[in-house]
């Protein structure tokens, strides 16, 4: 925010030649599993995925500086899993590239395959492991050996090529938490009886959208890094495999620009934001059948209006002559301090979903022809699941005792005069803006979920609770979040030093 | 059955022809020049025996004096139009007469009462220049109102900015994040809202006539000149007149953004950047994002016109409770007050000794600063004393149903929050809050005045977060009152 260009000329940079000619590499793979059905990640709920709507991809884009390089991997999948990076690095050992510079994030699509394995599943299925799903392992086999192979090619076919960065805006995260009268915060549920309780939004909301464009050494476009803080999660609860609203931007997107042109989302600290409005709904989709677009039409609209708008005013500045500044570590973040309560209240609404789960599995046993009927595993499944996540703040307050730390893969970047911060998290939106508002860069691409996800809370968040803000939520607390914003502070500070 | 309804559109220019005080700023600003002309637009609504008046002026805020003046010169004119149904509404440029009278009585808040000796146009005499001209654009309005139909839709534009931040002690201001008080950051206190909502009317062959751009934006992107100027608004006039017709009447409504303003708290340098390689000033980038905004609303709307919506105009009075000060709020004041009178007297000595300072550009500035800052705390004092007796003050309202959407004014800079709830509790399919329909002054939030900083505390509020909320339940009940029908 507060630092001019320290480098370059941050305007007129124009093609040169030098010692630190960047070499650009772009490669983009198919990612939708080949063996179905699989497990569909993002709810709490089971669902096994009964169509492929549109093509899942992942996206591979290098930079290499001759003194340092990075891989940054956007993957339509709703988290990265350790088991899935572990597996995709493990595969580049001999490819000549540095493997733990290679980031994985997440669009956050919530209708990719599950990519944890059993033990670090969403859901927990005591005694009903059989749903004719393709296991877990199998996807992840399959969706790393086609990112480790895009990530090869982007690899060897860099090339020297320029970059160029803008920003403009586009209103796509909106925030989903709002207040009542007594503080209480809720995600979601206003509703017409609710909305009288309703006192105010309890975030904000960051509607930039920073931009890094990737050209050949004859200038022509060859690729965007779109780095907005939404996920994609506008139809979030299908059955079908989708990229959700990225499938639609990358159409319009190549619509506009190009139908080569390689696209890497990156989604911005946004841990409280999604596509979803929580007022002015029936106006939006007025405006949307007015348009003749659905929901991820209209996003897609949005995005390309904005790259559109910057597009063309970051030519001028196209240049290959910048250092390239990579670093990574793995963070011990304090965890999440449960007190006695916590688990107390955790045990309670574990044991209440246990048997609501009982239950539900005895109804099953007693008359197995419900196991005919349409999505006949959801409540099974969700209560399994809800008993699981309530379970999780019992395990952490024993943990805690010897293990007070979260470890969390960060790499921090400086390319000219911006910076990437990337964390595994879902953010929430307050510690994103301290980062900005702080960063010495020009432009500050936060890359969150490079990693497997859950929410990090903002103070103000965990004072009014809620889904995302509350313990089982949230192994990673506010406190924690905020050693994380120091610290991403701290590294990009020390690269501008 | 609705009765088909009659649009009149007509434009009025209230530049002033003299030196003026600009009003918007603690100092006194004496107009050095004419940036741009100044506008008032007039929309005629008229449907069998109901009807509304819409105006906006290129002003900071709307006195009662302002507002009285127009509606008698109307009625001088004509008596067709019921007075009372004349709205006006305030773009919030900070670059344009004060039309406030000065009245020591009332606090002093006038920037015609600035403790300096400046030849300028009166405010009484502005008031007068401006009235009759809009009384006449109103006149010309209601003459040439025809058959005709609307439409509306929503969008977004990136527009009004959150100007308030809270540090980790959970204290809030307004602006001043910079290097070392970034370090203390901890977040944008409330939220924003992008949100557009347009209205589009059309003649009896579909054409395009005029358009009513309702956003939480207040026009003071170029708030600190001392120069005559409609801010955002005359570039974003002659980008949509560029794009959708010359002849196109461009309306303007604010809606609650209290906190809001076009200035960015952070990503400065970026945005700064970016205008250098648009080669755009900052005025010419959000008429940009306006026009762009009502591009990807307008051409979907003629599908659905309507020519004979439901229309009715309510006008209340409603009474909204005092922002309750204590003795340590008059205290605080005093406290300032003291202070301030100091800095005002050594100005004025300084000026006194060497007269020669007068001859240097803008000298009046620091003693006209001390001067109203002291008036602003001394109606702390002032209010202190009167609500011992009144306890309530009076804030008309005006609530329009036009088919499923509804504009609902107030008087106030009035907070986000306050604006969400009522847009998420309105049975209207599209809810147009129309903030400074009125003389303005800051109703702030719950959680802002917890924070406190300029806009959140006494002296800034003659209305509280329990005003506010009451003025929320009325307007509330106000638009459904009109969805029963």
């Amino acid at each position: 925010m507060y630092h001019a260009p320290t480098q370059n000329s941050a305007l007129t940079g124009i093609m040169t030649t030098s010692n630190n000619t960047l070499h650009i590499g772009w490669a983009e793979v198919d990612i939708t599993p080949e063996e179905l059905p699989v497990f569909i990640a993002g709810q709490f709920h089971a669902r096994i995925s009964e169509a492929v709507q549109n093509p899942l991809k992942a996206t591979a884009l290098v930079i290499d500086s001759g003194n340092d390089h990075v891989v940054f991997v956007s993957v339509d999948t709703v988290s990265i899993s350790e088991a899935l990076r572990g597996v995709v690095r493990a595969q580049l050992a001999e490819s000549g590239l540095d493997p733990l510079k290679v980031i994985l994030h997440a669009t956050h699509s919530h209708t990719a395959p599950l990519n944890r394995d059993a033990a670090g599943g969403s859901f927990q299925l005591p005694g009903e492991t059989v749903f004719g799903e393709v296991p877990v392992t199998t996807y992840i086999k399959f969706a790393a050996a086609q990112i480790a192979t895009a990530i090869s090619q982007a690899w060897q076919k860099r090339a020297p090529g320029g970059v160029a960065f803008g920003q403009d805006y586009a209103v796509i995260g909106r925030n989903r938490r709002w207040v009542d009268h007594d503080g209480v915060s809720t995600m979601y549920g206003l509703n017409k009886n609710t909305a009288e309780r309703f006192d105010h939004i309890e975030g904000y909301e960051d509607h930039s959208l920073n931009l890094l464009a990737t050209y050949d050494a004859d200038k022509n476009l060859t690729g965007v890094v779109v780095n907005v803080p939404a996920p994609s999660q506008e139809t979030e609860s299908l059955f079908e495999l989708s990229a959700d609203y990225w499938h639609e931007t990358r159409q319009e997107l190549r619509a506009r620009f190009g139908e080569k042109l390689y696209i890497l989302p990156q989604c911005s600290a946004a841990g409280e934001l999604t596509p979803h409005l929580i007022f002015e709904k029936a106006p939006h989709e007025r405006m949307l059948q007015l348009r003749g677009r659905t929901g991820r039409e209209e996003i897609a609209a949005r995005i390309a209006d904005c790259v559109g708008r910057i597009l063309p005013y970051i030519t001028s500045t196209i240049t290959d002559d910048l250092d390239l500044k990579h670093e990574y570590e793995t963070l011990q973040l304090p965890t999440n301090a449960l007190t006695a309560a916590d688990a107390e209240d955790a045990r309670k609404d574990r044991d209440e979903w246990q048997q609501r789960y009982e239950v539900e599995k005895q109804k099953l046993d007693d008359n197995p022809a419900l196991r005919d009927e349409h999505h006949w595993y959801i409540t099974l499944t969700q209560t399994a699941a809800r008993a699981g996540w309530y379970n999780g703040v019992i395990e952490r307050y024993e943990k805690q005792k010897t293990h007070p730390y979260v470890p969390a893969e960060v790499h921090i970047l400086r390319l000219g005069n911006i910076a990437f911060a990337t964390n595994p998290f879902e953010y929430y939106l307050d510690f994103g803006i301290q980062i900005k508002v702080k960063s010495p860069a020009l432009q500050t691409f936060i890359v969150q979920l490079a990693g497997n996800g859950t929410y990090v809370p903002s103070p103000r968040a965990a004072a009014g609770g809620g889904y995302g803000a509350v313990p089982a939520s949230n192994p990673v607390g506010p406190e924690g979040g905020k050693v994380l914003a120091t610290h991403t502070l701290e590294k990009i500070n020390k690269f501008w030093k | 059955m609705n009765t088909p309804i009659q649009i009149g559109w007509a434009e009025a220019d209230i530049t002033p022809e003299q030196p003026v005080f600009v009003a918007g700023q603690f100092p006194a600003r004496l107009s050095e020049e004419i940036l741009d002309p100044l506008k008032a637009i007039v929309l005629v609504l008229q449907s069998g025996e109901e009807h509304a008046v819409m105006v906006c002026c290129d002003a900071v805020s709307i006195s009662d004096d302002l507002r009285d003046c127009i509606r008698k010169k109307t009625q001088e004119i004509t008596t067709e139009i019921d007075s009372a149904k004349i709205v006006i509404n305030a773009t919030h440029t900070h670059t344009a007469p004060e039309n406030r009278l000065h009245d020591p009585k009332t606090g002093g808040i006038s920037a015609g009462g600035n403790g300096v000796e400046l030849e300028a146009m009166p405010e009484s005499e502005y008031i007068e220049f401006a009235s009759a001209r809009i009384a006449d654009a109103i006149h010309s309005a209601w003459k040439s109102r025809a058959a005709g139909g609307i439409s509306y839709g929503s969008g977004f534009a990136v527009l009004g900015r959150n100007r308030r931040w809270v540090d980790r002690d959970g204290v809030a201001m307004m602006y001043g994040l910079n290097e070392e008080s970034a370090e203390r950051f901890q977040h944008i206190e409330g939220y924003e809202d992008h949100s557009v909502n347009l209205l589009a009317t059309y003649d009896a062959e579909k054409n395009l006539t005029g358009i009513i751009f309702n956003a939480p934006m207040t026009a003071q992107e170029t708030g600190g000149l001392f120069a005559i100027s409609a801010d955002i608004w005359c570039e974003a006039r002659q980008e949509l007149q560029k794009r959708f017709g010359e002849k196109l009447y461009i309306l303007t409504q604010v809606s609650a953004a209290g906190e809001l303003t076009p200035k960015m708290l952070y990503d400065k340098a970026t945005h700064e950047r970016m205008l250098q390689l648009k080669g755009r000033t900052g005025r010419q980038e959000f008429a940009h994002r306006i026009a762009n905004a009502v591009d990807d609303i307008l051409p979907y709307l003629p599908q659905a016109i309507e020519t004979n919506p439901t229309f009715k105009h309510l006008v209340n009075t409603v009474d909204l409770p005092v922002n309750s000060l204590t003795e340590n709020d008059v205290e605080d004041a005093r406290k300032e007050i003291v202070k301030l009178q100091e800095t005002y007297e050594t100005e004025l000595q300084k000026l006194k000794k060497n007269p020669a300072l007068k001859n240097e550009k803008r000298w009046y500035v620091p003693a006209s600063q001390a001067f109203r800052r002291m008036n602003w705390y001394n109606g702390v004092i002032m209010r202190y004393e009167q609500q011992k007796i009144q306890t309530t003050l009076p804030a008309e309202l005006h609530t329009i149903r036009l088919g499923d959407i509804v504009f609902a004014t107030n008087p106030f800079e009035y907070y986000l929050d306050f604006g969400v709830q009522i847009k998420l509790r309105s049975p209207a399919l599209q809810t147009f809050i129309v903030e400074l329909a009125g003389s303005g002054t800051y109703i702030s939030s719950r959680r802002s005045v917890e924070g406190g900083g300029y806009g959140s505390v006494p002296a800034s509020n003659r209305i509280g977060p329990e005003g506010g909320q009451v003025l929320a339940e009325r307007t509330v009940e106000l638009i459904r009152s009109l969805w029963k029908e």
